[in-house]
């Protein structure tokens, strides 16, 4: 059995965050593109530049911090990574916080001139419930794929919450695109049996996305977790 | 001073939002606001900055949760 451990990100894991929410981000598309470069009208470059730029900010409480991804590392090398927040307490939505640093980046005209996109997945993406755990950007390294990380991830974050004194969150959310069938079987393995009701995107979304929508599921982590099923992801 | 503040955000709101009789208060928030979304928070913020002549960090937006924390922030600012 490989020694696992969890530690949080730093700006030393940038490469390793960044495949991360590319793959995480990309887009059911031919082109290979991720939401943000649909969204924000970016080559890839740029878009990484963007991303760059948003961990560097490191502001806690959403998807694009350091301070929210954990890394879990074989032997001290990275072996996965996942972001995790508690939605909205004592905070502004993580959507306020995402929306404000794509504005930063873009400046203010071409923030406007990408209104239109913008509205269009705004309209379409579920709403985090405030004070729910959140988990997103799961990624494993090719090479330890098949040894049930997303699962591992999952059991280590949902344990941190289930001691009473950090117990800030009884209920584990995850948001994913429909389409994205290996993560959404691995999830369901990990105890993420609850979903609920989304909108179905509208023509124009999934023009954008090549997206049907979001799947938005959870799952209580008062409920056991060290016997659930190891997966393949 | 803070009444202020507040006064003066109310047309502010009143354009981000379009909703001429917009009144806000101190408690008001994104969940009381109709239309208050991430792309208003965005505009909004924009629009407050260009009003009052500040800027606002990434980091100090994150602990905005009502409409008295912004008048705060703006009072802090304008006192530095």
């Amino acid at each position: 059995m490989s020694n696992y451990t969890l530690r949080r990100a730093t700006s030393q894991d940038a490469h390793l965050l960044i495949e991360a929410i590319l793959a995480a981000e990309r887009l059911p598309l031919a082109d290979d593109r991720s939401m943000y470069e649909a969204l924000l009208g970016f080559d890839r470059r740029e878009c990484m530049a963007f991303l760059q730029f948003a961990l560097g900010q490191n502001v806690a409480g959403h998807q694009l911090s350091y301070d929210s991804f954990r890394v879990l590392c074989c032997g001290g090398e990275p072996a996965a990574c996942c972001a995790t927040w508690i939605e909205g307490v004592n905070a502004a939505p993580s959507s306020f916080a995402v929306a404000m640093l794509m504005a930063s980046f873009l400046g203010k005209e071409r923030w406007a001139a990408r209104a239109p996109a913008l509205r269009i997945v705004s309209a379409t993406v579920p709403k985090r419930t405030q004070g729910y755990l959140q988990l997103e950007t799961f990624f494993v390294a090719p090479r330890h794929r098949g040894q049930g990380l997303v699962t591992r991830l999952i059991n280590e974050i949902a344990f941190e919450h289930s001691v009473p004194e950090s117990a800030a969150a009884l209920t584990a959310e995850i948001v994913l695109f429909r389409e994205n069938q290996s993560a959404i079987r691995a999830y369901r393995a990990a105890g993420f049996l609850r979903s609920v009701p989304t909108a179905d995107a509208s023509s124009e979304f999934i023009a954008l996305t090549g997206s049907r929508g979001y799947l938005h599921i959870q799952r209580d982590l008062t409920l056991p977790f060290h016997d659930t099923p190891e997966n393949a992801s | 001073m803070s009444d202020t503040i507040l006064e003066a955000l109310q047309p502010i709101f009143r354009e981000v939002f379009e909703n001429p009789t917009l009144t806000v208060s101190a408690e008001s928030n994104a969940g009381s606001v109709q239309g208050w979304d991430s792309l208003a928070h965005v505009n909004l913020i924009m629009a407050v900055e260009s009003a009052f002549g500040v800027r606002f960090a990434l980091g100090e937006l994150e602990e905005l949760q009502c409409v008295g924390d912004m008048v705060a922030l703006i009072r802090s600012k304008q006192s530095n």
